[in-house]
């Protein structure tokens, strides 16, 4: 496994996503009136503790179909079948087939 | 704010996402451009959703300021307990490093400022005031007040539910 931006991030007390945009993301949601630095920091490293989880959850799909690249619907597969991943329903949804979308489409006509 | 700004907008910077993946595959796997896509607002997201979280926290420990504890708390609600540990030994180096910069600038006053601030770089937090002033007497609520580590009563209830939050798109 390639080694990690996030040991050497960890070691220094730096999180390798840019402060400003996390804080930008953060500072949308109006009903937030302030957060901490420290508390930025930490959302930030959670942050990439997530995407590590989602990218190796999305992984062992690929390996179940013994592909050697990462697909969108692995992902959609991961978010459907772990708990913790029912917030990206949304925004990861399965594919659907355009047949489908098509057919449901002259029904409603 | 802008009224064309969207969450749309504030995906993570593209080669950071990717290096990011990358160190959470082997060598020899590749990631499709759809599923890098998926990632980058999977985090997004992700930072709304956890920010939200821990912001319930801090209301029903009774403060408006979301904290250190507040977030591991959001995690642990999240169903994330897994992190906890490896985000609390980062804190500590977190705050070591920012105690470390402030004495540095305090023997060194005409060390100059080598960060700069860029759009998307790693901001300095050294410059936080040391005192818990209350937000209001900033005009910027956003803009950090120093939370060096304080002992703080949170309460041991459970945070809201996330799953009843409204979803924003």
């Amino acid at each position: 496994m390639a080694s990690s931006s996030s040991e050497t991030a960890a070691a220094t007390g730096m999180s390798n996503l840019p402060a400003a945009r996390v804080r930008r993301i953060i500072k949308e949601d109006k009903d937030i009136f302030a957060c901490g630095s420290e508390s930025l920091f930490l959302i930030s490293r959670a942050t990439e503790y997530f995407i590590d989880s989602l990218v190796r959850e999305s992984y062992e799909f690929s390996r179940l179909d013994k592909r050697k690249t990462v697909q969108y619907k692995d992902m959609a597969k991961a978010v459907q079948s772990i708990e913790q991943y029912d917030f990206l329903a949304d925004i990861i949804p399965p594919m659907v087939a355009i047949k489908k979308i098509a057919n449901t489409t002259s029904e409603a006509q | 704010m802008s009224d064309t700004t969207t969450i749309d907008d504030l995906d993570f910077p593209k080669a950071v996402l990717t290096r990011l993946i990358k160190s959470s595959l082997p060598e020899n796997i590749s990631i499709q451009k759809e599923a890098r896509h998926g990632v980058a607002k999977a985090s997004t997201v992700f930072v709304s959703y956890l920010a939200a979280t821990a912001n319930d926290c801090a209301r029903e420990s009774g403060h408006k300021t979301i904290m250190t504890a507040d977030v591991l708390k959001a995690l642990e609600a999240l169903g994330l307990a897994d992190f906890v540990d490896r985000l609390k030994a980062d804190l500590d180096v977190f705050v070591n490093k920012t105690k470390e910069k402030k004495l540095s600038k305090t023997n060194n006053p005409t060390t100059g400022d080598d960060e700069d601030i860029e759009e998307d770089e790693e901001e300095d937090v050294a410059d936080a005031p040391d005192t818990l002033d209350a937000p209001d007497a900033l005009e910027d609520a956003m803009d950090v007040a120093d939370v060096s580590v304080v002992a703080m009563d949170v309460d041991d209830t459970e945070c809201a539910d996330p799953a009843k939050r409204p979803r924003t798109e």
